[in-house]
């Protein structure tokens, strides 16, 4: 799994699933300045697990994790591995 | 902030079918004088100065005028409910009021109703205190706007430069929809039998079988200062709440009412329904409207043995239901659910459960209001958010972060927990959430 890619993927899910018409978000973007609440993170987390098929242990579901798209990224390439 | 007079007024807004739930709960309500679906937010003040820009921007907003001038038509027979504009040139009147205790919110402002009949369905209150700190008193029926609503509201009220007619259309429903008549059905047939496996009686409530109240609602507030709240979050986490201390906190909540339910010896599966927000995030609105699915959440006497077991099973909820779509399809059968006649709609709603409509309530401001004390001109020194006292069944868990301090809200009709009982529950839940795990 490349960072690139999952980048990717969780940008293409939020913008179609998550964010409002016109909001544009980049890798480095922090998700809480685009309004990305706790609920929206939960999704985020559901999706995950779902398109890679992995379970993000409870010691890796920590904030700096969910910062921006690209410490998700991170985050799966890490477990992925 | 100017009111821009060339701002087209929407004439004709419908009702969401959260909205419409509401509606059907204030007429089932007519038999239970002392419910009020009203919410209040109070927001506290150092000095006076502080609210003289927001009452300034609430006399001035457009959106405020706007909901001063509409009435509810309530659609004939399949007809969906919708709110009418008229401009009668009504504006906001915010009310002053003078008090010698600080922080001490006068009672013509909490016993004041709001119905879908009053002349305007938001009012605003300013309270001076002797010691010259001040608070904000906004109230509204839970009808017309949503916690997330409320939180946008302030930010537009907080906003100095003048609102666009792009920025005003964002502030109401769109009415647009894109799915198909066969999808509808679908998702209105896959979510009936969800809810009817979910709310199947027999489903223990904190409320008493068939009372008409008249009992007076009472609020209880519990303070955890910061310590209390990190030993919280660390107990969520030790608890297996791995989204979030929400869950954490509603197990706790579910338990407390599991003993009480036990000691009136009518233990039984506790069944909660959680509002969700259905909005897109990232935008200025909608803030009319209530843009809320839900979640639900059935817990049965198995999944109630520890605090941990019924964490564990929300998650599963959780997770299954966002698997599945559901808030975004009950979303879509609540808008169905408008062309149905109220008193219809209460039958269907009620009907699988036999009547109770929750076990009990539960509320999060969630970060609504994390930054709310930015939000307004000059911080606020504290806030308190009162949820709606709603009957049945009588019992609401509310909870609220700000400056790092947790707070809980119980708010409580004096019919279904007694005096023992709210001891009880202020005992237990300081157990619960605060125990050594």
């Amino acid at each position: 799994m490349e960072t690139e890619s999952i980048e990717k993927d969780i940008i293409h899910f939020l913008e179609n699933n998550i964010l409002s018409e016109g909001i544009k978000i980049y890798s480095d973007s922090s998700l809480r300045d685009v309004g990305i609440d706790s609920f929206s993170i939960v999704e985020i987390i559901l999706f995950i697990e779902r398109k890679y098929d992995i379970v993000i242990p409870d010691h890796k579901l920590i904030p700096h994790n969910f910062k921006t798209i690209h410490t998700i990224a991170l985050t799966v390439k890490e477990l992925g591995n | 902030m100017s009111q821009n007079l060339d701002l087209k007024f929407p004439q004709k807004i419908y009702l969401s079918g959260a909205d419409c739930f509401h509606l059907m709960l204030e007429i089932n309500s007519k038999k239970y004088i002392s419910s009020n679906n009203v919410i209040r937010i109070i927001l506290y003040f150092d000095d006076e100065v502080s609210l003289i820009p927001i009452v300034n921007n609430i006399k001035s907003s457009p959106l405020i005028t706007w909901l001063c001038n509409i009435s509810l038509v309530k659609g004939f027979l399949f007809q969906k409910p919708y709110w009418k504009y008229k401009n009668t040139g009504k504006r906001i009147t915010i009310k002053t009021h003078f008090c010698d205790t600080d922080t001490l919110i006068p009672n013509e402002i909490l016993n004041r109703k709001i119905t879908i009949h009053s002349d305007c369905l938001i009012e605003f209150d300013l309270i001076k205190y002797a010691s010259k700190k001040a608070a904000l008193v906004v109230s509204w029926h839970h009808i017309i706007m949503d916690g997330r609503g409320s939180g946008m509201l302030m930010q537009h009220l907080n906003n100095q430069t003048p609102v666009t007619n792009k920025l005003f259309s964002e502030f109401f429903p769109d009415n647009k929809t894109k799915t198909s008549l066969y999808q509808y059905i679908k998702n209105m047939y896959e979510v009936k039998a969800f809810i009817e496996k979910s709310s199947k009686a027999p489903i223990s409530s904190v409320s008493k079988e068939n009372i008409n109240s008249n009992g007076k609602f009472k609020t209880k507030t519990i303070v955890f200062n910061k310590l209390e709240t990190e030993k919280i979050d660390s107990n969520s986490k030790k608890n297996g709440a791995r989204f979030g201390a929400n869950i954490f906190l509603m197990s706790c909540c579910a338990h407390i009412v599991h003993e009480i339910n036990t000691l009136r010896q009518s233990p039984g599966t506790i069944w909660i329904p959680i509002p969700q927000d259905g909005r897109k995030r990232g935008g200025f609105g909608p803030i009319i409207s209530n843009c809320i699915s839900f979640l639900f959440y059935r817990l049965p006497i198995s999944d109630l043995t520890s605090v941990k077991q019924t964490v564990q099973s929300i998650n599963n909820q959780l997770a299954e239901q966002i698997k599945l779509d559901m808030p975004r399809k009950y979303n879509m059968l609540l808008n169905m659910m408008r062309h149905i006649p109220l008193n219809l709609y209460h039958f269907l709603s009620t009907n699988a459960s036999k009547g109770v409509v929750a076990s009990f309530l539960y509320s999060s401001a969630g970060e609504d209001f994390r930054d709310l004390n930015s939000l307004t001109n000059k911080p606020a020194s504290d806030i308190l958010i009162l949820p709606p006292s709603t009957f049945p069944p009588g019992l609401t868990f509310s909870f609220l972060r700000f400056d790092n301090n947790l707070k809980m809200n119980i708010v409580y009709c004096e019919d279904t927990i007694s005096a023992k009982e709210l001891d009880l529950i202020e005992l237990n839940i300081k157990k619960y959430i605060l125990g050594d795990y």
